[in-house]
């Protein structure tokens, strides 16, 4: 019984195949410089072009990822997902008696602070895209944004950049201003503003796409509901969880921009089309 | 010989400062010699009522009515302003923010149509982050600006500073993006005050003033 049938010997399982060893297999070779194989389009076998370009495609794609990282694109969803759910399953497997949706609303609260400064100045702000990086941008790249707080004072001097250093990196990448010196950042001044902010651009920040609606619920202007018919993150894992999750976030973005906001509720909608429908309902104080 | 300028982050809920500084060319006062150097957080302070009231004016329009402008506003009278003051449009607003001379102390002159004045207050948008020059005490000039979560930027800068308000613009929103990646650092809290110890945010900053308010 010839051991090709299957391309490796059944006794040993699999070999491990490195593209140096290629070399020493005779009968790999032979089925590559076969020119009446099908799948041979090359025609011949060239070690050196194929390790050549396996490398690229690996540098490549390291490449594109390091640049995805660097300009702030995507996250791995599944990723983001297995840490939201080591969060949840933490809270709730090791903390007892207490409320679980107060805890997980509390570290969305401390995402929507931040999410709605950053959101809003990046918006409005688009930094100079540093095509070429120098050797001093990466040389201060690798400068370490150290708070030592918990430490006392006990950062080495060295470790911070000279002043000519700073004022030449600076120089190069500092946010800059239209010509006519008006600037063009401003708070939102009504609630409905803002929350249409919330539903477009943070919603689409955080998830990619629009919430499907928003609601007045009360005549008297201090309930609303943010209607979302099929939440990224929420129709995973845990529905209930992490919408909680998301209603500490919608909480934070609401308090930082200075309105006084009594409660986010989240509820799970019946619907026939979608399973996860979900409403997050925020109440102000009157 | 110059005074320097006080710069100082005021938290937005506790109103602490999180950083404060002196940004110092190389000719100007050394820290010791500044002669309202323990004020300068008081100053700072006041103004913060200022600051809430501009925002909250375009929905309420409650009049202003807090006391260090009620001094200001009779101060004012004093100095023969009388026809000119309206006590509802407190120091705040272009026409009655004041700058001794420094030649002739007698005179209280007037800052109008001149290429520096405060006059951007006026064209300032609603919801502005960067509302200008909004407060005066005895010749020291309060301009501030506000992140989108309410946190306070300020400088305090003396008579004799000429300031410019497209650099003083630049200057807050370039302190705004280094703020902002302190606050994404992941190890601070976003709701605390705890005060900003790190050295490179203080190195920056100083480069900023240089580049921006002292050049």
């Amino acid at each position: 019984m010839n051991n090709n049938l299957f391309g490796y010997e059944q006794d040993q399982g699999p070999k491990i195949t490195q593209l140096t060893e290629l070399n020493k297999d005779s009968s790999i070779l032979n089925s590559f410089n076969d020119k009446n194989n099908v799948n041979n389009q090359s025609g011949t076998l060239d070690l050196e072009s194929i390790k050549n370009n396996v490398d690229n495609g690996t540098k490549l794609s390291v490449n594109a990822a390091k640049k995805n990282y660097e300009e702030g694109h995507d996250v791995s969803m599944s990723a983001y997902l297995f840490v939201l759910l080591e969060f949840i399953k933490t809270i709730v497997s090791d903390i007892d008696n207490t409320n679980h949706s107060k805890i997980l609303g509390d570290i969305g609260h401390d995402v929507g602070i931040r999410i709605y400064e950053l959101v809003n100045f990046k918006l409005l702000n688009p930094k100079k895209s540093m095509s070429t990086k120098s050797a001093l941008i990466e040389k201060m790249d690798n400068y370490k944004y150290i708070d030592n707080l918990s430490h006392g004072s006990t950062l080495n001097i060295s470790q911070v950049p000279s002043s000519e250093e700073i004022y030449s990196y600076i120089s190069t990448t500092t946010v800059e201003l239209e010509e006519s010196g008006v600037i063009k950042n401003l708070k939102h001044l009504s609630f409905i503003t803002l929350l249409q902010f919330i539903q477009d651009t943070i919603w689409k920040y955080m998830f990619g796409k629009k919430a499907d609606d928003i609601q007045k619920i009360n005549e008297d202007d201090s309930s609303y509901a943010i209607i979302d018919n099929d939440p990224l993150i929420a129709s995973l894992v845990l529905p209930a969880k992490v919408n909680e999750f998301i209603c500490g976030i919608i909480k934070g973005v609401v308090e930082s921009a200075n309105y006084k906001c009594e409660s986010v509720n989240t509820q799970i909608l019946e619907d026939k089309t979608y399973n996860n429908k979900s409403a997050y309902i925020i109440k102000l104080q009157k | 010989m110059s005074i320097p300028l006080y710069f100082a982050i005021l938290h937005n809920k506790t109103d602490s400062a999180l950083y404060e500084t002196f940004l110092a060319s190389k000719d100007s006062l050394s820290a010791e010699d500044i002669p309202l150097k323990d004020l300068y957080p008081f100053i700072a302070n006041s103004a913060i009522d200022v600051i809430d009231n501009i925002q909250q004016a375009n929905q309420t329009n409650l009049p202003y009515n807090k006391t260090h402008l009620h001094q200001k506003v009779q101060d004012l009278v004093e100095a023969n302003m009388n026809s000119k003051v309206e006590p509802n449009k407190t120091s705040f607003f272009v026409e009655n923010i004041l700058v001794k001379d420094g030649s002739n102390k007698s005179l209280v002159q007037k800052v109008t149509n001149t290429h520096n004045n405060p006059q951007n207050i006026n064209s300032l948008p609603e919801g502005s982050l960067f509302l200008g020059t909004i407060d005066e005490y005895d010749g020291y000039l309060v301009s501030s600006y506000v992140t989108y979560n309410n946190t306070k930027f300020m400088v305090i800068s003396d008579k004799n500073h000429v300031m410019n308000y497209l650099q003083l613009q630049k200057f807050f929103l370039n302190v705004h993006d280094l703020y902002l990646k302190h606050l994404m650092n992941p190890f601070t809290s976003a709701k605390g005050d705890m005060p900003i110890k790190s050295l490179l945010f203080d190195a920056k900053i100083k480069v900023f003033g240089d580049l921006y308010l002292l050049s």
